[in-house]
């Protein structure tokens, strides 16, 4: 972002320019989704932050885990089905 | 195999959780988890705004988005409402509502506003359009995470309007209980 964009930029008005870190913002809307459903789903209060700390973590390694596999899926399975003539 | 704990429908509760994210659990009394529910619906919600501008709700461009996103409640409803009343207006010549581009200034003529092109000089003085629109993976990301906040909020609202057993309340007398026997 130019000093100029800064300057001009009124938070919740206009679109931040974070464009090359797009892949982080899963990490605060994880947190924040896990916060908003355990409240709801926690059966005990008391391991309310353990709880929201373990389901952020599920849901931050079940992305991993989906982006290995479409990686793998990409990178080396549709080249072997479909490869590319030399 | 467990018998289904029993559920109380609680309309009132129902009523609050579809004015505001979190406050049918207030009614219920659940003031620690209308809190937690809150700040979880109401991050996801400004987040959302925080990355995509206010461009991110539009009940005119992005229909299937906001029907998601109105599931917030009314926090969707009035973002919109400003949005599509102080920042929209009419192409030259055009029947159609549309965000400002670049190079172009929101006056109103005769009570209905439109987008006056701009001169240089007044590009570069620092005029242009009321707000930024995001573009592409970052605003369908700012999207996405308000149309999460307005699937949450369903949760939490069906939660307030049946809710179940209040699990903290139980433990906390029978702790109380097992404390007075001993």
């Amino acid at each position: 972002m130019s000093l100029v964009q800064a300057l001009a930029y009124t938070p919740f008005v206009d679109a931040l320019s974070i464009h090359e870190q797009w892949y982080l913002l899963i990490i605060p809307m994880s947190i924040l989704l896990a916060i908003g459903y355990k409240a709801i789903r926690c059966s005990n209060m008391k391991k309310y932050p353990r709880e929201v700390f373990v389901f952020t973590v599920q849901i931050l390694g079940g992305l991993l885990l989906l982006a290995i596999v479409f990686t793998l899926v990409v990178t080396v399975v549709i080249p072997m089905v479909a490869p590319m003539p030399s | 195999m467990s018998t289904p704990q029993p559920t109380e429908f609680n309309p009132v509760a129902g009523i609050a959780a579809a004015i505001f994210p979190g406050a049918g659990h207030l009614v219920l009394g659940r003031h620690k988890r209308a809190f937690f529910a809150m700040v979880g619906v109401m991050g996801l919600f400004f987040f959302g705004l925080l990355l995509g501008g206010i461009d991110a709700i539009d009940s005119k461009q992005d229909r299937f988005w906001f029907f998601g996103q109105a599931l917030v409640g009314p926090p969707t409803l009035v973002v919109d409402y400003i949005h599509q009343n102080k920042f929209k207006a009419y192409g030259y010549g055009s029947e159609i509502m549309r965000t400002g581009k670049p190079g172009e200034h929101r006056v109103i003529e005769n009570g209905r506003p439109v987008w006056e092109p701009l001169t240089y000089a007044e590009i570069e003085s620092g005029m242009g359009p009321p707000n930024v629109p995001g573009l592409g993976r970052l605003n369908e990301i700012a999207m996405l995470s308000i149309v999460l906040a307005g699937m949450l909020n369903l949760i939490v609202f069906l939660d307030a309007l049946m809710p179940g057993p209040n699990r903290d309340a139980k433990k906390s007398s029978s702790n109380a209980n097992a404390g007075g026997a001993q």
